[in-house]
């Protein structure tokens, strides 16, 4: 190992206890490279922890307060408690399903329509009056990713909007005869089995 | 914070798990400081790290029933509020090169961690001076150097939240480094 490379992987354990046997053995032989690896064990051990960034607490409890109230609102319109959420994430997975479920509707037909439709209303129906698509959204994890499309994305948004404010309603209705030949195109039988 | 206090915590969070706001509410106001001062480190603005801050804490209520006590309630919460910063950076490009907010350094007084008035002052300059630093820092090299010293994540651990290769992320690292050791020698924080 070279005193270059040395240094690379001092900077890169910057702030960690360990590094290579081949570091060791070079630092063991070079006073330089050594020099440079107290110089950054004190710099790391000087930087302020965690705990040395400090809101005082006045601040602190103006923030709860905050927390508090936006739990509040959002309870207040009857959701968000830890033991709805699963139940919301049901809803949330089906909806992420929701184009791969009509294409798989308009191939095999109407027949099978009736239990998924089904299906899909009893989880609609609890989220029913519960608020807009955008709270919805918001419970979702961080992580999760619309599709890319943006027409099957309108597609999407579209339908859980109206699921939301009138679960009585049917997958088909909302569909116009555009949108009905976009998902033909784009969706087969294969692609969801 | 105090290993009781993290214990605390836990306890806390097992039952706001089960729906206690009461218990949750005290999470809240254990853990508001350190989290605001992880947002502050990783987007230099105040008002938008206490918005950050405030958010992380209602999604972590949202999300509860999803914690299922493998990891460290703490280190959860704190994945929470890393993400919401990401994604807050990852907005709109024009935020990745926003200029620190210098003048809100105020806002955040230090903890007095020790008696002695000299060695408060010089934690103060110290850690006013990192705040300083990170703010110099690109947004990506302010977020790399946040998850890996601050956080302990592993560079691939960080490379996969941030969607860089492994190798970008290290490179982030050492010149996040190099500049540190730069400033510390200018500025004399070291010997
Ligand atoms: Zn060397």
């Amino acid at each position: 190992m070279n005193c270059a490379d040395c240094r690379q992987e001092l900077e890169l354990s910057f702030g960690q206890a360990e590094f290579d046997a081949t570091v060791s053995e070079h630092l063991a032989q070079c006073a330089d490279c050594r020099t440079y690896w107290v110089e950054l064990t004190e710099l790391a051990g000087s930087l302020p922890s965690d705990d040395a960034f400090v809101v005082d607490a006045t601040t602190v409890e103006m923030l709860a307060l905050k927390v508090d109230q936006a739990i509040d609102a959002q309870e207040s319109k009857g959701k968000t408690t830890p033991g709805e959420l699963g139940e919301q994430r049901s809803l949330l997975t089906w909806m992420r399903l929701l184009p791969a479920a009509a294409a798989l509707l308009l191939v095999i037909g109407i027949g099978s329509a009736g239990y998924l439709l089904g299906r899909f209303d009893n989880r609609t129906t609890t989220m029913a009056g519960n608020g807009a698509a955008f709270e919805i959204s918001q419970a979702m994890d961080d992580d999760y990713s619309e599709p890319d499309d943006p027409t099957v994305r309108l597609l999407l948004y579209d339908f859980a909007s109206d699921r939301l404010y009138d679960a009585s309603e049917t997958l088909l209705d909302d569909i116009t005869e555009e949108e009905l030949r976009y998902l033909e195109q784009n969706f087969e039988v294969g692609d969801l089995l | 914070m105090a290993t009781k206090e993290y214990e605390d915590i836990e306890e806390l969070a097992r039952k706001a798990r089960l729906g206690d706001r009461e218990a949750f509410s005290k999470i809240v106001r254990l853990m508001m400081s350190r989290t605001v001062a992880l947002t502050y480190r990783m987007t230099g603005d105040s008002d938008i790290a206490m918005d950050l801050a405030q958010d992380s804490f209602v999604a972590a209520w949202e999300k509860l029933s999803a914690f299922r006590g493998e990891a460290k309630f703490t280190s959860w919460l704190h994945q929470i509020a890393v993400n919401k910063c990401l994604n807050y950076l990852n907005q709109a490009s024009t935020r990745l090169n926003r200029s620190w907010d210098e003048s809100n350094l105020d806002t955040h007084e230090s903890a007095p961690s020790t008696s002695d008035p000299e060695r408060t002052r010089q934690i103060n300059l110290l850690r006013e001076g990192v705040l300083r630093f990170m703010g110099t820092l690109p947004a990506m090299q302010r977020a790399v150097f946040e998850l890996r010293f601050y956080q302990g994540m592993s560079f691939g651990e960080i490379a996969r939240k941030l969607s860089k290769a492994e190798g970008t992320v290290k490179t982030h690292y050492r010149q996040a480094v190099q500049k540190l050791r730069r400033m510390a020698t200018e500025k004399g924080w070291v010997s």
